[in-house]
């Protein structure tokens, strides 16, 4: 198993065709029962502990919002991190065992949502160095830099908001 | 003691929070343990005993926490001084 960072790295899938959608997995289910067997298995086991680190993660993350003072909020910080990374881990052994699979979006999908969103990124206050879907224009310089320039110029007409 | 920790009260809330953590996690922390025990897989198993071990150090870290809010309320008490609570009680 690769270990980065203490991630398990989810394995290269396979794909195939299931009832009008293209399914993402890694192989046939392995170690399941092939017979009727009420006993609870491996996988059953893993997924109660995920749905229990799951759960724990959102107390985490609800204590996190309300912590009264930094100490605390970091210890909330960190234990909803660490549990988080086990969560993938866990998630990432079940996909490899097989024990699930995952509907690919499609790819005309994929390509509408991309141009919408370019169309709604005309609203947004600050000049973008995006470069365009065919990538042919390069960036000149970092979105980061492009809003750096643009608040020094706000700040400079006295807060009046500048549109480009 | 943590001249810090006198500004920063627990909460009511903070309180509750820590001792629904503390609860959670034990319940985590054993269950992981025991079916690590009754798996046989060796990768599950792995990664069972590895869950098990990070929520005992989750429970220990929010203990310990508390811990050091307990400190500064005995001090005062030991001490004789006014408590500490009253100051901050919210009415």
């Amino acid at each position: 198993m690769q270990q980065t960072q203490g991630h398990t790295q989810l394995p290269q899938p396979q794909f195939t065709f299931e009832g009008g959608h293209v399914i993402m997995f890694h192989h046939e289910a392995e170690g399941l029962p092939k017979q009727t067997d009420p006993n609870v298995n491996d996988r059953d086991r893993m997924q109660d502990l995920l749905s229990q680190m799951k759960y724990l993660s959102d107390g985490y993350d609800t204590a996190m919002n309300e912590a009264s003072h930094d100490a605390l909020f970091q210890v909330w910080k960190q234990n909803h991190s660490k549990v988080k990374d086990l969560e993938r881990q866990v998630y990432a052994t079940m996909f490899k065992k097989g024990w699930y699979r995952l509907p690919v979006a499609d790819a005309q999908g994929v390509a509408d949502a991309f141009s919408n969103a370019r169309q709604l990124q005309i609203q947004l206050p600050f000049p973008s160095k995006m470069p365009d879907a065919t990538g042919s224009r390069a960036p000149s310089q970092s979105t980061t830099t492009a809003m750096q320039q643009a608040r020094a110029q706000a700040m400079q007409t006295m807060g009046a908001p500048t549109r480009h | 003691m943590n001249q810090t920790e006198q500004m920063t009260p627990l909460t009511e809330k903070d309180l509750s929070y820590m001792k629904d953590a503390i609860a959670w996690e034990l319940v985590a922390c054993k269950k992981a343990f025991q079916y690590a025990h009754q798996t046989l897989e060796p990768e599950c198993r792995h990664l069972m005993f590895q869950i098990a071990e990070q929520h005992q150090r989750n429970l220990e870290s929010v203990v310990q926490h508390l811990g050091e809010h307990v400190q500064q309320t005995v001090q005062s008490a030991v001490s004789g001084a006014q408590p500490m609570v009253s100051q901050f009680a919210c009415k």
